[in-house]
Order: C-alpha cells, then structure tokens, then sequence
C-alpha cells in the first residue's frame, strides 16, 4: 500500500468522489437504505420465497412430503396440458379476452382524454373524471352481483331499453357464447378506463403549449392539433402503458370471469386462471395448477421483454 | 460497501425468517397432565377450529373461556385448549395444509370435511388409527351408533383401518321436498301435485293464468338452481331425475350389479333432461336458470314470482319466510315429493357426515375423549346428569319457578345456543334423529323435553315440523351419493374437464342449443376422458372400505 504512487492515490480519491456523485456513499444514505429495507425484505419473503414452490410443477406433490421429498416426474404435467382439448381452449380464450381488453383499454381512454381535454369548464372535467374513475375502485364480487342483474334477459335494465327501442328479444347476455366475451370486454373497459384515462390526462398536460402555439401561428385547427401535436407527443406514454399491459395478456381477469360465468359459457369464457382455480384448487392438483400457471407466467415474460425491446427499437424508449 | 450492504440485508432476512420459525414451533399437542385446585387430573386436550359467524359469545367469553369449557374442567378434568381459530372452511384447510407440509405438530383432536386433506392427513403418517380406541374407550350406545352407520367412518377409511370418528349430519336435513305457494293453488283452483303430470299442470296455471293477478306473464313455475348441478341443497332440482330413475346427477349410486355407477350418465337421466329442456320451453323455469347457483336462484321465490320451490325443511326459515313476509297474502306449504310416470319417486339424499375427527399419533387421552363424546351425546339421548332442561342455564334457557323457560325473550341478554363451543361446533346429532324427532313432536303434539327440543324443533314453526315429517316419510326415496372418499387419482386429473363437461352438455340441452342425444355422445366422451377409470377406482375404493366391518 505504502508503494502506491501519488498519481494512483490519486485517482482512487477521483473515483470515490465520482462514487459521491453518483449517490453511492452509504455514510450519508444509509438511513435512505434502512428505510427502504422492510420494503425489501417483505418483497423477498412473500415474493421471493414463495417461488420455490414452482418445484411443485415437475413434481407430483404431496402435501405431507413436501417440496424436498414429492417424487419427480419431469415435464409431465406440462405435456398433460397440450394434450387435452380443454386446456388448449382456455389458453385461446385467456388470448382472445385479454388482447381485446389490452387493446380496448387503450384505445378508450385515450379518446376520452383527448375529448375531456377538449372541455373548458373544470368543474365539469374534474367531476366526470371522478366519476370516470370510480368504478375502478369496487370489487368484481360486487359488480358481478349488479351485473347480473342488470344485464338479466328477465327484467334486467339493459335487455329493457333494448327491447323497448328496438323491439327485439331479450338478450341472454351472460349465457350466450356469442355475448360473453363482449360483455366482459365492456365492463372490464368501463370499469378500468378512469385510470388510464388520468394518466393520459397528465400526459397532455404536461405537453409543452409553445408547440401548439407554433401550430396555430401555422394556421391548424384543433382537430389538426390533435393529430399533428397531441398524439405524436403522447406516443412514449401509450407505448408504456401498451408495454405493461402486454404483461398481462394471459391475464384475462380472474376476479371478472369468475362472478360472471357459468357452464352455458364455459366454451367461450373459461380461462387459464379459473381453469387453474378449478383444477388446482377445488380438484386438489396441485401440481398441475403449478405447471399451467408457470406457462402462463413464462409467456407474460417472454412478452414483456419482446414489448420491452419493441419499444425501444421503434419509439426508442425505455420504461426501466 | 456493496458487500457490507448485503450482508446485512442478508443477516436481517434471516433474522425475520428465524422469528417467524420460532411462532410456529409452539407446542401444538401438549398432551400435558396437570394437577388441578382440587387436586383431580386436569387433561388437557388441544384443538383447532372454524369460528363462524353464527357462533356468538356472552361478553368477556370467547373460544378458551365459555360454559363449556368451564363444564369439561370441572366435570369431566378435561381443559381445552383451541389452538387457532379460522373464520371459514377454506382458510382453515389452509393453514391445516400449510402446517402439514412444513412439518408442523397436529393438535390433539381436529375436525376435517374435505376428503382430500383427510386422505392427505392419513397418508402422512401423523394421525392415529382409532379401531382400536373406539373399542377400548366408547361407551356402548356410542359403539352402537358407530355400528349403525358403519359408512360414516369410510371418508377415513385407508388399508381397512378406521382413522376418524364421524361427525354426522341430520341424515336426511337437507333433503328437499316441494314448498309450493298454497294461495296461488287456491286462487286457480288447483289441488297439490301427486305425480309430475299433476306438477306440469300447476306449473302451468303458474305460468299462463296470472296467479299473482298484475295483469302480467310475468311467472314461472319451478326454481331452479343449476349452476353447480341439477341436484343440490337448495332449489333442488334431482326430484325430477328421481321420478324417472334409480340415479341424480353428481351421485355414485349401487347399478344394477351391485358395483358404483355414475348418475349423471345413467340413461334415466336423459328423460329427466328432456323434461327439463321442454319445461325450460314452456316457460316454467327460469329464463336465466343456466346461470343460478342456489343463492340466486331463489331470488324468483322470494320475489313472488315462482310459484314451487324443491328446497330442504329448513327452508321454512330461510328463503320461504322471506317470501311470505316480500308478497302479503301468500301462504307457503310443505308438500312431498311427486312420482314419475312408473310411480317411481327419487330425491338427493344428504350424506351421513359433515367431516371426520382425526387424532394426533401422539394423542394419549382417547379414554377422555370418549368421556367427553358420550357426555354431549348425552344430552340428545335426553339422559344427561349435566343437561336436564337444557345445556347451560342462562344460554339457552333459564329456570323460572323451578320450570325450565326457552323463551329467548325471557333469557337475560337474549338466548345464545352454548352448542357451538363444542367439538362439533353445534349440538351433536345422529343421522336421521332430529327429523324422527321432528315427525313424533309434530304427529303427536307432545310438549318439547328440554332446550334441544325446544329450539331446534318446536321453535322452529309449524310448516318446518310438517315438512320435517314429510321428508322423514319419503325417506325410501333417498339417492345417497355413496362415494364418499377423497377424489381418486383420475378424478384428481380429469374431475374438472369431465365435470365442465357435464354442466355444459347439460345446460345447452335444457336450452335447447343442442339436441337430446347429444347426451348419448357426452356419456360416449365422459367414459373414455378417464369416466370409466374413475369408475373402476371408485369400485376399488368402495371393496377396500366396504372389507372393513
């Protein structure tokens, strides 16, 4: 040590204050790290750990064995999955039901926060946004309940106005193959787009005005301003917003499909996480629910780091 | 530094998860004998239960510290100690799961209705066989009972050994007969059904002749609930399948040859369905009937806008009393079940247990746990030294003149059934004794005995008594689901395809989306997607319990 040179020394002391900068020196932040230690820790018990228990998908668990002493039966289960029709239906509606909500709950929201940003007087703006927003905030539990009521060929409100100005018959909503995924698709959008709907919102906001400025100086209209200003400098968020969703495409809703079908349905509305539910769950295999939620994980991933990597290539943004 | 940084993150994930090991090495079984004031053997026996809503506390009382566990104490020497309490089923498997496989200690005595986890519990090695207790430790009419029903023990029944004592159901409480609206009857001039075709003819006048009178067609004649099957506990719907065969959907029931067969693939149940399809047609059920489970499908009954509804006696309190307090005027009654075009009558019939009481291998005290068991029997066999009137005076009755008084209103601070804070969860019952009871206080018009009479018969109302001794008279007619064990391997893979399978075909008959035969070709498909393996193993199972005793 005492053989170094001063020029060395030297740039050792360069490189700590560098490290200063870079906000790396523990002796000033470490009550910043403490603070964020029982966030840490909480993420790694209950996220981490519970991970170990993928094992379960190639094995054939049972409970009093155990992860550590269950029998090892390979990819079996995954196999299982492909060769019953019933699993390959289910992937395909989880596909269907959750491509249109992804591309729904954009599409939405963005037109109604371009339309909402179009309103001058802000009482009025801040009280349908609310209002926009609210039924974000109750449980499938509770909605299934007035969903099914509302939408009951019986009586229900929907089928009533549908048949008084159009004179046809009651629709069976809930029980018709060819309604069901509309129907989920339309509640889930209605229930969800007040948030995408803000944050949209808070995009536009923060759009830098000289560019409208500069645009009307040009001679554009609002529609053209819309086009030519608002959208293009909207694109990052919708690419971000687009990007995170893609993680949930085999997420078609558990909590909705779950209040709201039934077997008159099962063909168009099942999905991998009520077919998880059911399988793994009620019937006790737990092994096999394990090996088709670890698919169903698998591919999220893979297609968030392709989202990932698309936006990047095409929009050249980064959501990490 | 980085390093330092996550060695103590490192060093604080250990500590956390050190903590958490240790709540959970709490002795669970203690097994303990302690000496108490009077200087009796004080055993103490440790448990795990659901806490419901419907198990209410005088105040300062809870689970450890109630007139029960006060009365074990001082009569029997027995202290219980609930270990942990969950709120409903499903968490309580949970946890019982979780500490199955994380090597936990099982509590002395706990209770378990789901096949699976029971087998699980068994296979594991940690619950004790209790042949031998039953024979060294029951009392005689307790043996008696236990030999009566000797299917009660299968659920927990592996390699001919019993494992669990049977907590049993009412036998046929929840069985269903018919609860038809007496004042739309009246108001057409209709008599109560006999046979289906007397039933199609009411359903009928229901649907077309305006019985509620606004001027609308807005009735129907039967609910239904078949979201989680057509045969279940409450808008039953397995009557008609039973007037047309031996067999209701979702049951295992003895073929022709003596071995178990399926209901739901039996060929009498495609008459059943075709009588549903066209009733659904008629406009008899409910339009949205595909989609009710049971606690919507009642809603129509209740609302005044279903005329019949095939529910349980109990029924009489909730939903029918709901219905006749929603539409002024109407008068509900109980009526038997009708027959089929042969004569032939048929119903669900409940199963005998509601779960199985295992033992922890290390549990000693078998002996009081007997005691204990034939102490709260005691009390339905009405010749209790502890419970003359009733349980505990003050809870669910209290002493006025030296007479026993029921009468909630005369309770201080209201009635509280003290039958909830034993093992059972609720005053133990033999199979089919309450309704035999319900049938003698009701043809015979005698005065209740003690509390247990009182509330859970005599309080209970005329039309529950009537339909009590209805159910009780056709219990020839029960179709009792005889496999009770846990799923077996096939089921456990193919259950759920085959049961999604069913309930589809099924629904899409009714309505009408697919033809009738289409159910020749869901047989043709449930036997070869593993139905005929699981048929095969359920026979298996039910020679390798039936060989024992």
């Amino acid at each position: 040590m005492q053989t170094q040179t001063h020029l060395e020394s030297q740039t050792v002391i360069n490189k700590k204050k560098k490290l200063k900068k870079n906000g790396w020196n523990l002796r000033n932040t470490w009550q910043l790290h403490a603070m964020l230690l029982p966030a840490v820790i909480i993420v790694f018990i209950f996220q981490y750990i519970p991970l170990f228990g993928l094992v379960m998908a190639f094995q054939d668990y049972e409970p009093w064995l155990g992860f550590l002493h269950s029998p090892w039966v390979g990819l079996d289960h995954f196999k299982t999955m492909f060769e019953y029709e019933d699993a390959r239906q289910v992937i395909w509606n989880t596909l269907i039901i959750s491509s249109l909500k992804i591309v729904f709950n954009i599409v939405v929201p963005l037109a109604f926060a371009l339309l909402l940003n179009e309103v001058y007087i802000m009482k009025f703006k801040r009280t349908v946004q609310t209002i926009v927003y609210l039924p974000h905030f109750l449980s499938w539990v509770i909605l299934g309940g007035i969903l099914i009521d509302m939408l009951s060929p019986e009586g229900g409100i929907v089928n009533r106005v549908l048949v008084s100005l159009f004179n046809i018959k009651p629709i069976f909503f809930l029980g018709d193959n060819d309604w069901f995924r509309t129907v989920v698709v339309i509640t889930d959008v209605w229930k969800e787009c007040g948030f995408n709907t803000i944050v949209f919102l808070a995009a536009i906001t923060s759009i830098n005005p000289t560019l409208y400025e500069a645009a009307i100086v040009d001679g554009a209209n609002r529609w053209q301003q819309t086009v030519y200003v608002t959208l293009p400098s909207m694109l990052p968020i919708i690419i971000v917003v687009g990007t995170l969703s893609l993680g949930n495409i085999l997420n078609a809703g558990f909590d909705q499909i779950l209040n709201l079908y039934n077997p008159l349905v099962y063909k168009t509305g099942d999905i991998i996480d009520t077919y998880v539910y059911r399988v793994g769950l009620l019937n006790g295999d737990f092994s096999y629910g394990t090996a088709v939620g670890l698919f169903k994980s698998i591919i999220s991933f893979i297609l968030v780091v392709a989202g990932y990597r698309l936006a990047y290539k095409y929009a050249n943004y980064k959501v990490f | 530094m980085l390093k330092k940084l996550f060695a103590s993150v490192a060093a604080a994930v250990m500590t956390v998860g050190m903590l958490a090991g240790c709540t959970d090495k709490e002795p669970a079984s203690s097994n303990s004998s302690t000496k108490s004031d009077g200087g009796k053997q004080l055993v103490t026996i440790t448990t795990i239960r659901t806490l419901k809503d419907d198990t209410k506390f005088r105040k300062g009382e809870d689970v450890n510290n109630n007139p029960v566990t006060r009365w074990a104490e001082k009569e029997l020497g027995i202290k219980f100690k609930t270990l942990w309490t969950a709120p409903n089923d499903e968490q309580y498997y949970n946890k019982i799961r979780l500490a199955l496989s994380s090597g936990q200690e099982l509590p002395d005595v706990f209770m378990v209705a789901d096949g699976l986890l029971i087998n699980d519990l068994i296979r594991s090695g940690k619950v004790m066989p209790v042949d031998e207790a039953i024979e060294k430790y029951a009392s005689p009419r307790l043996k008696e009972i236990f030999n009566k029903f000797p299917e009660a023990f299968y659920p927990a029944t592996v390699n001919g050994k019993r494992y669990g004592i049977p907590r049993f159901s009412g036998g046929n409480g929840s069985d269903s007969l018919l609860w038809i609206r007496k004042d739309w009857l009246d108001k057409l001039g209709l008599q109560p059904p006999k046979t289906i075709e007397d039933l199609e003819k009411i359903m009928d006048a229901f649907v077309n002749q305006d019985p509620d009178g606004n001027g609308k067609k807005d009735t129907i004649g039967l609910t239904l609930a078949s979201k989680n099957g057509l045969a279940t506990w409450l808008a039953d719907g397995s009557f008609i399948f039973g007037a047309y065969g031996d067999y209701v959907p979702g049951s295992w029931s003895k073929g022709k040859d003596g071995s178990l067969v399926y209901g739901s693939v039996q060929p009498s149940i495609k008459k059943g369905l075709a009588k549903l399809h066209e009733w659904y047609e008629k406009g008899y059920l409910d339009k949205e009937v595909g989609i009710l489970d049971e606690q919507t499908a009642i809603k129509s009954f209740v609302a005044g806008k279903s005329g019949i509804l095939s529910a349980p006696p109990w029924a009489a309190g909730w939903p029918v009393s709901d219905a006749i307090k929603n539409n002024p005027g109407a008068v509900v009654e109980p009526y038997p079940l009708p027959s089929g075009p042969d004569g032939k009558i048929g119903r669900r019939g409940e199963g005998l247990t509601v779960g199985m009481f295992l033992f922890n291998k290390n549990f000693k005290h078998m002996d009081k746990f007997f005691e204990y068991w034939d102490a709260i029997y005691s009390y339905i066999f009405n010749d209790s030294k502890y419970f003359k009137y009733g349980l505990f005076e003050g809870y669910d009755y209290v002493m006025k003149d030296g007479k026993p008084v029921y009468d909630p209103k005369q309770i201080p601070g209201g009635a509280i059934d003290p039958g909830k804070y034993f093992l059972t969860t609720d005053i133990p019952t033999i199979p089919y004794m309450l309704y035999n009871l319900a049938e003698e206080l009701y043809t015979t018009k005698r005065q209740p005995k003690n509390a247990y009479e009182y509330t859970k018969i005599v309080a209970q109302g005329e039309p529950y008594m009537k339909a009590a001794t209805i159910v009780n008279q056709q219990n020839q007619y029960r179709i009792e689901n005889e496999f009770n064990g846990p799923p077996t391997k096939t089921m456990q893979k193919r259950g759920e395809f085959l049961t999604k399978m069913e309930r589809e075909t099924f629904a899409n008959i009714i309505y009408g989306r697919a033809p009738l035969d289409e159910f020749d070709k869901f047989v043709k498909k449930w036997r070869k997607s593993g139905g005929d393996d699981i048929t095969k193993e359920v026979n298996e199972w039910y020679k390798s319990v039936k060989g024992n005793k």
